[in-house]
């Protein structure tokens, strides 16, 4: 009894590491995101960042469907398996900036044959029949299918808690108001994939109120978090409460960009997600440096847990 | 870490550097607005998507030429109509305003077609036209407006800068050297044999944009391009000069493989100090403590110190929202817009001077 009174009760669940320096993504500068991508141009460089991750408390990894994150977890497979095997995963489909780039060189015609072409060789038959039935909804499940084959053969099922639609998609599913494509995706990724579905966004007011207008649960909503509202809209308090009655709805909250893309101190950071931190499930965070790696997840844990 | 801009500076960051966003909510009226656009690309996605979340489902139509993508959009898409005809469309839907994000090459005839059927408001994604002959020649009634997509001039950073240079912050400019760099094309194509022209209409135009929005250029003094992946200008350099002997130098390259997305840097040496830009940052040395600055001589400021929590919608890099936000507010005002057709006449123009220096250049 003593010891259940001492004991740490961690009310946000997961500390995770993000692998937006993995793959040359800064959401401060590009400057820095070549820099930090260029110190982490080795795999074993990678690897102490995320070993030190988890040295300091994280349990999870976030990362996009990018060729770089691929190998990656390839070489963790053969050669740590144990630190594969010990984190939760949460993918983020697909990595947008890569068809962007695909789309510049081969134009948007072209880059859509290029994917159904994909989504033929991978899926025939469930292709034949969604073709036949014209449900691009369906099609679009075979898409996500095909961008997380890769990443489902290499991570352990269970470890695999969601597959989040990446923020580009979202945004357009909402401005398209695409409620009959959302279900689909959710029904394939639950039935089908065997994982969690989730949503990434910058727009949490937008997304509470398009849930609510079309009588939609998702499980998890990844969106940043931050004291300064870098990329909260409509506005850093209509973001905040959404994200509050979203959280209160049984909706599982990652808190992502926590220190606005570099702009405030980790300690910043955390006084702003402790007023959250019964609202929020996880907490993602970048870095190229294995110290910050440690130190931040440490602090996170720290800060977001009660005695 | 960042260095934190005090509170002086915080208090001209970013309201009056983005007008746009006031009154924001008293854009109420706009919600009976109806938009089409032309071409569903990557551009014509974005455009649409930023519009529908400002003011929901004002975008009714969509044309584009490929029945793939009419079709299949059609199928998951259900707020708003597809077509493969303009004229069909502006019939049925009769648009208050336009979005024309098509091919280059194919701008020219579809603004003019727009324009002769009287839409009133028409947004064309940069550059406006394939020159400055096409742009020239368009010709648009009293009360039409007409915008252009060089959204560069609505990022923060961008606007803060001009802002420091027109207050002369670093002095009278000496020396500008530019360039914008980005990895689109790695591999063969010939998408733009056609076009016949490459990276400094499609990517740097919008450098030559903003020099030409800084600086008063009087005359190229060398120009030259090369191939790599293309049989058109894969990389571009040039030197020009400004008014006041400013001497800029400048490259646009879309084959910069280091690139995930495009960058602008701008770097300019002035008589009290230095200034560099880019999409992401603007970071100051200067003798002259000045109220732009916050009172201080020296400040480096990123994204998050100029976004914070200030815009409705995030979609992609802020300064789209903020330029679909200045077409709607031009709308409701009527009002001309900071990047009309007019207002790209000089760019365009010094892309024609500089495609015809590299080719004296080049032989």
């Amino acid at each position: 009894m003593l010891f259940m009174k001492k004991q740490r009760v961690i009310m946000v669940r997961e500390v995770i590491l993000g692998d937006n320096p993995f793959i040359g993504v800064s959401h401060l500068a590009q400057e820095k995101a070549r820099d930090e991508k260029a110190d982490l141009s080795a795999m074993d460089m990678k690897i102490n960042v995320i070993k030190a991750a988890m040295e300091g408390g994280a349990t999870g990894f976030t990362f996009s469907t990018h060729q770089l994150n691929f190998e990656l977890l390839q070489y963790m497979k053969k050669n740590c398996i144990d630190m594969l095997e010990k984190l939760n995963y949460y993918i983020l489909v697909p990595y947008a900036q890569g068809y962007v780039r695909q789309a510049n060189a081969l134009g948007t015609v072209g880059l859509t044959k290029f994917v159904l072409r994909n989504i033929i060789s991978e899926n025939p038959v469930d292709f034949l029949g969604s073709a036949m039935r014209m449900s691009v909804d369906r099609i679009a499940s075979l898409f996500m299918a095909v961008e997380m084959k890769p990443y489902l053969r290499i991570l352990p099922k269970e470890r695999v808690k969601a597959v989040l639609l990446h923020e580009v998609l979202t945004e357009l599913i909402m401005a398209y108001n695409l409620v009959d494509l959302l279900k689909e995706l959710k029904r394939y990724a639950e039935t089908r994939l065997g994982t969690g579905f989730g949503l990434e966004t910058r727009n949490a007011g937008q997304l509470r109120q398009f849930l609510d207008e079309n009588d939609m649960h998702v499980e998890h909503v990844m969106t940043p978090m931050n004291p300064l509202g870098y990329q909260m809209a409509p506005s850093k308090e209509d973001a905040e409460k959404a994200i509050e009655d979203l959280a209160d709805r049984g909706t599982k909250i990652i808190a992502i960009n926590v220190l606005a893309s570099g702009a405030i101190p980790p300690e910043n950071a955390c006084e702003y997600l402790r007023k959250f931190k019964d609202k929020i499930y996880g907490v993602a965070y970048g870095t190229s440096k294995p110290s910050r790696a440690r130190d931040n997840a440490a602090m996170l844990r720290c800060y977001l847990s009660t005695e | 870490m960042l260095r934190a801009p005090d509170s002086s500076l915080l208090k001209i960051l970013p309201h009056d550097l983005c007008p746009e966003i006031a009154n924001w909510n008293g854009y109420a009226e706009l919600l009976d607005l109806r938009v089409a656009i032309v071409g569903f690309g990557k551009m014509g996605l974005l455009h649409s998507g930023i519009l529908n979340l400002l003011v929901p489902r004002a975008v009714k139509a969509i044309v584009d030429k490929s029945l793939l993508l009419t079709f299949g959009a059609s199928r998951i898409i259900k707020t708003m109509k597809f077509y493969r005809d303009i004229d069909k469309m502006l019939r049925e839907i009769e648009p208050d305003a336009v979005y024309v994000t098509t091919p280059t090459s194919s701008h020219y005839f579809i603004v003019k077609n727009l324009l002769n059927n009287d839409v009133r408001y028409v947004f064309v994604e940069k550059p406006p036209t394939l020159n400055y002959e096409q742009v020239y020649h368009l010709s648009i009634k009293k009360d039409q407006r007409v915008m252009v997509g060089f959204q560069k001039r609505y990022a923060l950073t961008f606007r803060h800068a001009k802002l420091l240079i027109d207050n002369g912050v670093i002095g009278e400019i000496l020396r500008v050297n530019s360039y914008i760099r980005s990895g689109d094309i790695l591999e063969p194509t010939n998408r733009f044999d056609a076009l016949g022209r490459g990276a400094l209409l499609d990517l740097g135009v919008h450098l030559v944009d903003l020099l030409t929005w800084f600086f008063k250029v009087k005359r190229i003094i060398k120009a030259e391009s090369k191939s790599v992946y293309t049989r058109v200008d894969d990389v571009f350099r040039a030197e020009l000069e400004a008014e006041g002997n400013v001497r800029i130098s400048l490259e646009a390259s879309w084959s910069s493989s280091e690139y995930r997305t495009p960058e602008t840097y701008i770097e300019l040496q002035g008589t009290l100090g230095t200034m560099k830009v880019t999409e992401d940052y603007l970071k100051v040395n200067t003798k002259l403590e000045h109220f732009l600055l916050g009172n201080k001589g020296e400040v480096v400021l990123y994204k998050p110190n100029y976004y914070q929590g200030i815009l409705p919608v995030n979609l992609a890099d802020p300064e789209y929202t903020i330029e679909d936000m200045h077409f709607l507010r031009c709308i409701r005002g009527n009002e001309e817009p900071l990047t009309s057709i007019e207002s790209s006449l000089d760019t365009m123009k010094l892309i024609d001077a500089l495609y015809e220096k590299a080719e004296s250049y080049n032989g």
